[in-house]
């Protein structure tokens, strides 16, 4: 027991698993005082999460090769490189945000709903920052699998025929998803005769095993990250769970995934071959593209979220899938940069996604709705949600000088560099990837001006949106922090980026990438400084504010008063756009993309997938998959 | 590589002297476009300054917006027009190296573009008015539409420069590769085609539309508000033209820091934005708008023209 006080990074996870357990229980049995459980729940969350982020700063900083140790108490071996480091941290910083939020949330719900969700999103997170360090693939997929069902009961908790629905999507998806993996650790298996990653590392497959396990893995974990076409169980489940147990999906239970595919790709089965970079590429644009025109069309923020986060696993792949083709062509700079812009991105979502789920959230608790047309002139209720949803969008639309930019930044260059390679495919898919991405970034960019625009300016649209207060302090303080956040790895991006270099060189046994210097980024191509761009962005308004301000001298104040001209009619409340006529030119123009949807999921198919007894069906079975896999766990 | 022209010591001051002069000339070049618009109804319209009577007018005006409205409305003639500045600073308008080195990138000046954009669209949602909102509708739609053909334009030119920095590719075409002769024509004509749309003019002037929208995201400005936006809509038209001609008509921009280079380079300059704006005012009283749902049939046309530029840097290469 004395091994937890030292602050090792092996002591600090076991501390931080026993003290998510333990504080989830806690919070659970004393559901029925409503404050006091939330704080257990929420304050245990945040210690653990702090523990967290220690450990994976001395892994990170510690750098060099993969390390196997022992967790004290538990009977868990970690595998300890800087990838796993980068993914814990980028999944202990959500989780620190979510817990500080579900202090207060818990504390607002039902006592039923209060002991459910505090336990299973710290079982969630256990079992996750379990799978980033686990050693083997026995002990990967019983932590992924459990947290899985975790997801599934946080899904359907709120007992309606859309959650019901999107849990059986998760359910189904979930279990295809292992079912996939293990067959592909089998094969390995079958190869190696083990099961360590250590093992497989140091295993030179032949190449047809070594293409059949990829393809597998990236099947299995692409269903947990949710490439398209295998994201079904995305967009809905991120709508039904609660707004912070969401935030875990997407910046948590996902980026598994990612680093599932980057493990498999980049580390266990050696050089890759060219066209796993290039199918690794073009399903990561399809995702992005796909995943940003169909957010358009939502008006549930959290869909609408959840699809934007399909985008931005796209994007996360593209530096992937550049690293992947990087190394396959012996152009160890490509490699390094897009790596590089994939790991920095993948850590950048994390912060702007968490910030506008928990803020959606904070919405929905104050006003009850989760429609966006139903909202409008948020923005005077609730400023401070307000701002930080703001800087979150502008971040997610890659705007400088935020961290979105600076991570797609590096990728647009990682892109050229692919661009200007010697192969002929390279050269064809680089131009055309980077088109991918820019359109993807304005379509991303029309959508955050409509959730803004929509959500947060003009004039209320339903009484309870003329009638919302601000959220409670720690949920504001949860999104304006994660702004912050965002705001800061933005503008002190070239501080940041020799750090996720560094994870990058690790995992490709490359030499460090130099990447900034001076307070600029720069890739062998060009260079952006964030700090200056930041600095003009806020001071270059001046100068045409000075001009009005001098030429307009004593004259009248300005004046707000009356309503919108309307070429002479009066003005009443349905005139006003909404986000679907805001969107609408699209619907026509990307119409065949639109209607793609109906013809590849017939309705008729999925109604009768949907129908009663398979709901009732999986969630027995996932009761008792469950409570094996925590006697497993625990054993 | 080396970056000495990141934070150029010696080039900022120039970047910041040619942020405001092209700020001072825009309303210039929006009143030669008008003076022009006249000649060619056989009328004959007000003369060249009459925009900098108007905007000094309407600077003196109070500003009256309707009561919906709040920061985001009225913070964005001045976002707009300071977002543009900084765009202003990067581009190469004199010297062939970009004076502000540290955002005169490829993408960062796309992505500030996009920063632009946002603050036009969000600000047209801000009011509950129907004309400012369809007209932000429009303007995002237009991004989304020209973004592709513009990337791809200027992507092919920065392959055939080997780097993303505008510097990098003025000096590359300016010592004109032969054997890449087709491929930057194709691509400049691509760009050529994305900077006529992003000028606003018609027929692509669908934001601001005249007759249909009475001015899109403008209609709800009055008095000084309105005066900065009509400075940054001028300024943007500048902007966008001079991004196209620092790039693709380096010719007689200063490769050294001479006086005598600079003001033969401020002049060329000058005459090159006059004579750019000549053929726009050419082109967009010759035609009709178009409807807007088929805008997107005539952009698929740039960007043919940009993939043809890839294709023949694929050949070349």
């Amino acid at each position: 027991m004395m091994a937890l006080f030292a602050l090792e990074p092996a002591s600090l996870l076991a501390l931080a698993l026993l003290i998510w357990l333990v504080s989830g229980v806690a919070g659970g049995v004393f559901s029925a005082a409503a404050r006091l459980s939330g704080l257990i729940s929420g304050l245990g969350g945040m210690v653990a999460s702090a523990a967290v982020i220690v450990a994976a700063f001395e892994i990170v900083h510690r750098g060099g090769a993969v390390q196997a140790v022992a967790l004290p108490v538990l009977p868990f071996t970690a595998e300890f490189s800087p990838l796993n480091g980068v993914l814990l941290l980028a999944m202990s910083v959500t989780a620190l945000f979510c817990s500080l939020y579900a202090c207060a949330w818990l504390a607002g719900t039902t006592s039923r709903k209060r002991s459910r969700t505090g336990l299973l999103c710290h079982l969630l997170m256990a079992a996750l920052t379990a799978a980033a360090v686990a050693n083997n693939a026995i002990e990967l997929l019983v932590m992924m699998e459990l947290a899985a069902l975790c997801a599934y009961f946080l899904i359907v908790q709120t007992d309606d025929v859309k959650s019901r629905r999107a849990g059986l999507n998760q359910f189904l998806s979930g279990r295809l998803g292992t079912v996939c993996l293990i067959l592909a650790f089998t094969v390995l298996h079958h190869v190696s005769g083990s099961l360590d990653f250590d093992v497989l590392r140091h295993t030179a497959f032949p190449a047809g095993a070594k293409s059949l396990a990829f393809l597998l893995a990236l099947a299995g974990f692409g269903l947990y990250a949710g490439i398209i076409p295998l994201h079904a169980w995305v967009p809905q489940s991120h709508s039904s769970a609660p707004a912070h147990a969401a935030a875990l999906f997407s910046s948590v239970l996902m980026k598994i995934g990612i680093i599932g595919i980057v493990k498999v790709g980049l580390d266990l089965l050696g050089a890759p071959p060219l066209w796993w970079g290039l199918m690794v590429l073009l399903l990561a644009i399809l995702t992005a593209f796909i995943g940003g025109l169909y957010a358009l069309m939502e008006h549930d923020i959290r869909r609408l979220l959840a699809y934007h986060t399909l985008e931005n696993v796209g994007i996360i792949l593209l530096g992937v899938g550049g690293a992947m083709t990087g190394v396959a062509l012996n152009l160890p700079e490509l490699a390094a940069l897009a790596l590089l812009a994939g790991l920095f991105h993948l850590f950048n979502h994390g912060l702007f996604k968490t910030a506008l789920f928990l803020g959606a959230g904070e919405i929905e608790m104050q006003t009850g709705i989760k429609d966006m047309e139903k909202l409008g002139g948020i923005a005077r209720l609730m400023p401070w949600t307000a701002v930080a949803m703001l800087v979150a969008l502008m971040s997610m639309a890659a705007l400088p000088p935020l961290n979105g930019f600076a991570s797609e930044w590096l990728l647009y260059q990682s892109l050229f560099q692919l661009s200007a390679a010697p192969l002929f495919i390279a050269r064809l898919l680089g131009p055309l990837l980077a088109v991918g991405l820019a359109l993807t970034g304005a379509l991303a960019l029309m959508c955050v001006a409509k959730v803004f625009g929509v959500t947060f300016l003009g004039a209320p649209r339903s009484k309870a949106a003329e009638e919302a207060t601000p959220a409670p302090l720690a949920m504001t303080l949860s999104s304006v922090l994660l702004a912050m956040l965002c705001i800061v790895f933005g503008v002190a991006s070239s501080w940041i980026i020799p750090h996720f270099a560094a994870v990058a060189a690790s995992v490709l046994n490359a030499p460090v990438l130099q990447a900034a210097q001076h307070g600029a980024v720069f890739s062998a191509t060009s260079a952006v400084s964030a700090p200056m761009v930041a600095l003009l962005l806020l001071g270059m308004p001046l100068l045409p504010w000075i001009i009005a301000a001098v030429l307009r001298g004593a004259r009248l104040p300005n004046r707000l008063r009356g309503e919108a001209w309307a070429c002479g009619y009066g003005h009443s409340a349905d005139m006003v756009v909404t986000a679907t006529g805001f969107t609408q030119p699209l619907r026509v123009m990307f119409g065949p993309l639109y209607r793609l949807r109906q013809h590849v999921m017939p309705a008729k198919l999925v109604s009768t997938l949907h129908q009663g007894w398979l709901g009732a069906f999986c969630r027995r079975l996932a009761f008792i998959e469950l409570a094996v896999l925590l006697v497993v766990a625990f054993a | 590589m080396n970056f000495p022209f990141l934070l150029n010591s010696s080039l900022w001051p120039l970047a910041l002297i040619q942020a405001v002069a092209l700020l001072a000339v825009a309303p210039l070049f929006a009143g030669f476009s008008r003076v022009m618009r006249a000649r060619m109804h056989n009328r004959r319209g007000p003369g060249v300054l009459q925009e900098y009577r108007d905007i000094a007018k309407l600077l003196k005006r109070q500003s009256v917006a309707p009561a919906a409205s709040g920061p985001a409305f009225r913070s964005m003639p001045y976002l707009l027009t300071g977002g543009l500045l900084v765009i202003a600073t990067a581009l190469p308008v004199v010297t062939l190296a970009s004076p502000m080195g540290a955002a005169g990138d490829l993408i960062t000046v796309i992505y500030l573009f996009a920063v632009v954009r946002f603050v036009f669209a969000i600000a047209g949602l801000d009011t509950g008015s129907t004309f400012t909102g369809l007209g932000a509708s429009r303007e995002a739609v237009l991004g989304v539409l020209v973004e592709p053909i513009l990337l791809l334009g200027l992507w092919v030119a920065a392959l055939v420069a080997g780097s993303t920095s505008l510097g990098a590719i003025s000096a590359r075409v300016l010592h004109w590769p032969v054997s890449s002769s087709l491929t930057l024509i194709l691509a400049g004509l691509a760009c050529a085609f994305a900077t006529y749309i992003e000028m606003g003019k018609l027929p692509f002037d669908m934001a601001e539309a005249e007759q249909e929208l009475q001015e899109g995201p403008l209609t709800e400005y009055s008095g000084a508000a309105l005066g900065v936006l009509k400075i940054g809509i001028s300024l943007k038209q500048l902007v966008v033209l001079q991004l196209f001609l620092g790039l693709f008509f380096p010719f007689g921009m200063a490769e050294h820091i001479t006086p005598l280079a600079l003001l033969i380079a401020g002049v060329l300059s000058l005459v090159k934005l006059l004579i750019a704006v000549f053929l726009v005012a050419l082109v967009e009283n010759s035609v009709a708008r178009l409807r807007f749902l088929k805008t997107s049939r005539t952009t698929w046309a740039g960007f043919g023209l940009a993939f043809l530029a890839l294709v023949s840097w694929l050949v070349a290469g």
